[in-house]
């Protein structure tokens, strides 16, 4: 059981992590600084790039507390961020409410989730700021205009989701425990819209932008990734920089392709201080990993932090980024120009990231 | 794994239907690809004129006879085979046939058809005609039948689905029947779920609202079962307790159906029992619809089968009036209390008469069902029923008198015990039954309920299903059947040419007519 599990410690166990990161330690007493949770819910969306299955599972609460709660929530408890991932909207499931509410005990922790903004109603900011827990939520609007939005969507709920973000707005105002990206997955289809997401993000009281490429994970996707309009793209990033600078918002963005230089290539963290759990009780280290993976099940916390899976990336890491993912550009940004940095291998045979590679 | 859901005739086509959305929703939330069929609804659309009135609530004994329906499958045998190869079509590993009684022959058909053109496949048996165990053994008796599920399949289902695909012992599955060394085994009762709050959402991604007769609005069934236990009540469901969900949960599913399902969706219809079993939920529910409705600036209406509660107040009712609710339907039933207390339904007459009055002071509209001649009913009985209705006469907006008048269904506890009720045995006719001492008879029931509407009328209250200007056909319809049905042809025929002078184009009668005159048992 790491040392700072189940007290109010969220700084005591981020100091200890980062030096057991700088020191790229094996075996850590302080336990992940970000819990990623998978909560799959319905989705009422059909986007272009989604990588949803046909058929996957909901996040099922009283699952949740039978099966994993006991080993996990001790080390939400010390995380500074739970973020919620998983396919389809999280709001939309039956027990939207009691969901959060559960974790909400863990007061120290920051929640973050990602919506398609229609489930983010009235009804549920009031149920967030009242909380008093600290939230991000991401917002994947990915287009600032009704068209563009419903291309990329595959619905028709732009005008809901203008009017939520209208009262998400208000909220924000008498708050401080609510911060709202506005987020774009940006693809062929969508980046020339980028300048005007930024403007408009500004313009509704965004706390930022946050852009990044898609990630292909089906080969009939291929044709939407940016790897195919780097110029077009590389404009278009310049231009949202400078309209961020106009307007004074925060925005990330990925690296540009083909540049005379990139930053220099660091060793990725994420293992040190990430733990991605799903409803199977199977654990990655983080969304882009390889094909490997551990399980919580029969298995005690420690067990899994500091087992065989965990150890083995991070001695391995010691010598280079390639122990998890060869080109992953989040370590090493000049692996942007990359196509293999643009889709996800996971699950994979050789031959079909063969393909995926045909032709880049 | 793949599951297919089918529908068979006979059930409503206004809407979707429940059992099949709500077990769609529940399979795939966890993770079980499914498709559902509404033969239905399929035959119910490419139906041809011969076969318009099918669907009819009147002709749906029709469904209940094998042989019958079998005629009429041969009849439509193209249209079935496109159903039956669109199911195949999917490749499902198991189907999942939701049936009750009314529906139990069409399933059984359609359920043979499939299983001989794809052996592979396993059929699932399901639904609320389970809760006669005799249906059981029926299914059994059918070859093609693999498993029964008599409870509600919310998680057993997908607990069934899961045990088969990891190839597991199907006795672990609580809440099945199954074949075991050729006898029919069961592995025990199922724990039912006391909330339904994580209740998986309904699925309409394939049958779509608006490929149904009315396609605007939401049919939702926020409870199970009642709070009250009627004597003459067999709707029941499995479990037997009232179980719900919260007020918050109502609301969530229905802006979850309004982001989802159709935009077009502005009113719903509460299929509940008693939709105001637990109070609280209703008020939790009322305040969220006014606080936060599912679509802004737009009004969401919705109507509810209700009890006579004291806390249905007038400020609970303006609560409810804000909230969208333009409709309430009460089971009255009698206005007399000593009626009332035999018949085990738990209210005060005064205070029914308060809340009608309070309701349309709210706003909200109500209709009254009443019948006639339940065991035990005085003419003194009835008397004060016609008081009440006299009393709630400005405010109630329509009344249903009971057109079987007091029907002996089955599951019922008066039908279990009949002897309790003072009712002649064996009963060996839910509608003609008789009290012991024959003062309590079919045309002593009918009488009453025409002294009931002809007081409507003179009243001025409108009297449901448009019948009002009919009361002494409705009469002559009903005790022609009665009087065939013991056999007293002669009496039968003059009630029938009666209706028949009015009424010449109504086949049924017509029919009748020709029968009993073919036969010459008229003369008998
Ligand atoms: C709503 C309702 C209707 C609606 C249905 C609307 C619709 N689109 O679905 C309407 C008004 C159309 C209707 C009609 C009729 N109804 Co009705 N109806 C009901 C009611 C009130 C609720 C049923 C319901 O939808 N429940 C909610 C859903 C989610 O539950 P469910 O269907 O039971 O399904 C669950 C389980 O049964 C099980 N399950 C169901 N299918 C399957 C399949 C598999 C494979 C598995 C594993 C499990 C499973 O899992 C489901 C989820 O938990 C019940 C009474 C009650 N129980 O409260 C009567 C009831 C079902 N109806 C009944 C009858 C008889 C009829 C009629 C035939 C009446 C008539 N006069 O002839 C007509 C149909 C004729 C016609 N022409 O329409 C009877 C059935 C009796 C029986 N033993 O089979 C009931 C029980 C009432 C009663 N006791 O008299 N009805
Ligand atoms: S909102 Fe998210 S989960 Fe839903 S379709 Fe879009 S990308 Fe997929």
């Amino acid at each position: 059981m790491p040392v700072f599990a189940g007290t109010n410690c969220v700084e005591l166990n981020n100091r200890l992590n980062e030096q057991e990161y700088a020191a790229r330690a094996i075996c850590l007493r302080s336990s992940p600084r970000a819990v990623f949770l998978q909560m799959d819910g319905p989705c009422n969306h059909d986007c272009l790039f989604c990588s949803r299955p046909v058929a996957y599972r909901y996040f099922n609460l009283d699952d949740y507390r039978r099966r994993f709660a006991a080993k996990i929530d001790p080390i939400i408890a010390a995380a500074e961020r739970l973020n919620l991932t998983g396919s389809g909207e999280l709001l939309l499931l039956p027990q939207a409410r009691e969901n959060l509410t559960y974790f909400n005990q863990f007061v120290h922790t920051e929640k973050m989730f990602a919506t398609n903004g229609s489930s983010l109603t009235p009804k549920m900011i009031d149920f967030i700021a009242a909380s008093g827990n600290r939230y991000v939520i991401h917002v994947s609007l990915h287009a600032a205009n009704e068209i563009l939005h419903a291309r990329m969507a595959g619905a028709h709920t732009y005008k809901a989701v203008l009017s939520n973000l209208e009262y998400v707005r208000k909220i924000k105002a008498t708050i401080s425990t609510l911060r709202v990206n506005y987020i774009f997955v940006a693809t062929t289809e969508n980046i020339k819209d980028l300048p005007a997401f930024v403007h408009f993000a500004a313009e509704h009281g965004a706390d930022a932008v946050v852009a990044y490429y898609n990630y292909v994970y089906r080969l009939d996707q291929k044709a939407l990734s940016c790897y195919f309009a780097q110029d077009l793209t590389n404009d278009m990033i310049d231009q949202a920089l400078a309209v961020a600078k106009d307007c004074n918002l925060t925005i990330h963005l990925p690296p540009k392709f083909h540049q005379a230089s990139y930053p220099r290539e660091t060793i990725c963290g994420e293992v040190w201080s990430n733990l991605m759990i799903n409803t199977e009780g199977d654990i990655i280290t983080c969304d882009v990993a390889g094909d490997s993976r551990e399980s919580i099940n029969g298995k005690s916390f420690d067990e899994v932090w500091n087992g065989e899976y965990y150890s083995r990336l991070r001695s391995l890491l010691k010598t280079g980024n390639h122990a998890c993912s060869s080109a992953c550009f989040r370590a090493n940004p000049s692996v942007v120009n990359d196509f293999r940095s643009h889709f996800i291998t996971r699950g994979k045979t050789p031959e079909e990231i063969a393909e995926f590679l045909a032709g880049s | 794994m793949k599951v297919a859901l089918v529908q068979c005739p006979v059930w409503g086509t206004r809407e979707p239907p429940l059992g099949l959305v709500q077990l769609s929703g529940c399979l795939k939330a966890f993770g079980i690809e499914t498709k559902s069929f509404d033969l239905n609804n399929y035959l119910f659309r490419h139906r041809s004129e011969s076969f318009d009135n099918l669907w009819a609530w009147e002709q749906s004994q029709f469904w209940y006879d094998r042989d019958s329906v079998e005629k009429f499958f041969v009849s439509v045998s193209a249209t079935i085979d496109v159903f039956v190869d669109g199911v195949l079509g999917f490749s499902p590993n198991i189907i999942g046939f939701t049936v009750t009684a009314s529906t139990f022959a069409s399933s059984v058909l359609i359920a043979g058809h499939l299983k001989q053109k794809n052996p592979d496949c396993l059929i699932v048996f399901g639904g609320q005609g389970f809760m006669d165990s005799r249906a059981v053994s029926r299914a059994f008796a059918e070859a093609s039948i693999d498993y029964v599920v008599p409870a509600d399949g919310d998680s057993v289902f997908p607990e069934l689905v899961g045990i088969i695909e990891r190839k597991g012992d199907v006795r672990e599955c609580l809440g099945l029947y199954f074949r075991n060394a050729g006898s029919v085994a069961y592995s025990g009762d199922p724990v039912s779920r006391t909330s339904l709050d994580s209740l998986a959402y309904m699925d309409f991604t394939d049958l779509r609202v608006q490929d149904y007769e009315d396609g605007r609005h939401l049919l939702m069934m926020a409870s199970r079962g009642c709070v009250w236990h009627c004597a003459f009540c067999s709707s029941r469901a499995f479990g037997d307790k009232y179980r719900f969900m919260s007020g918050e949960r109502i609301h969530q599913e229905i802006v979850y159906h309004k982001t989802t399902v159709s935009s077009d969706v502005r009113h719903i219809d509460f299929a509940d029992l008693a939709f105001n079993g637990n109070m609280d939920r209703v008020r939790t529910f009322c305040d969220l619809m006014v606080r936060y409705p599912p679509v802004p600036q737009e009004s969401m209406s919705w109507l509810a089968n209700a009890i006579i509660h004291p806390e249905l107040t007038l400020e609970t009712l303006s609560r409810m009036a804000a909230a969208g609710c333009v409709r309430l339907i009460f089971g009255i039933e009698s206005g007399s209390p000593a009626l009332l207390k035999r018949m085990r339904k738990n209210y005060d007459p005064a205070i029914a008469v308060r809340v009608i009055k309070d309701a349309r002071t709210a706003g909200i509209h109500t209709t009254c069902n009443f019948m006639f001649g339940f065991p035990g009913e005085t003419e003194s009985d009835f008397e004060q029923t016609l008081d009440f209705l006299r009393a709630i006469a400005s405010s109630v907006d329509r009344v249903y008198p009971s057109r079987t008048y007091c029907a002996m269904e089955e599951f019922s506890s008066f039908y279990a015990h009949p002897e309790e009720f003072g009712i002649k045995t064996p009963i060996t006719h839910h509608l003609y039954w008789e009290s012991v001492d024959g003062t309590n008879t079919y045309p002593v029931r009918l009488k009453r309920c025409q002294r009931f509407e002809l007081l409507c009328r003179e009243l001025g209250v409108q009297v449901d299903s448009g019948v009002q200007t009919a009361v002494h056909r409705d009469e002559w319809f009903n005790l022609g059947h009665y009087y065939e049905y013991r056999r007293e042809y002669g009496r039968a025929l003059e009630y029938f040419y009666k209706y028949a002078a009015e009424d010449p184009c109504n086949a049924i009668v017509a029919r009748k007519i020709q029968e009993i005159s073919a036969a010459g048992k008229a003369g008998v």
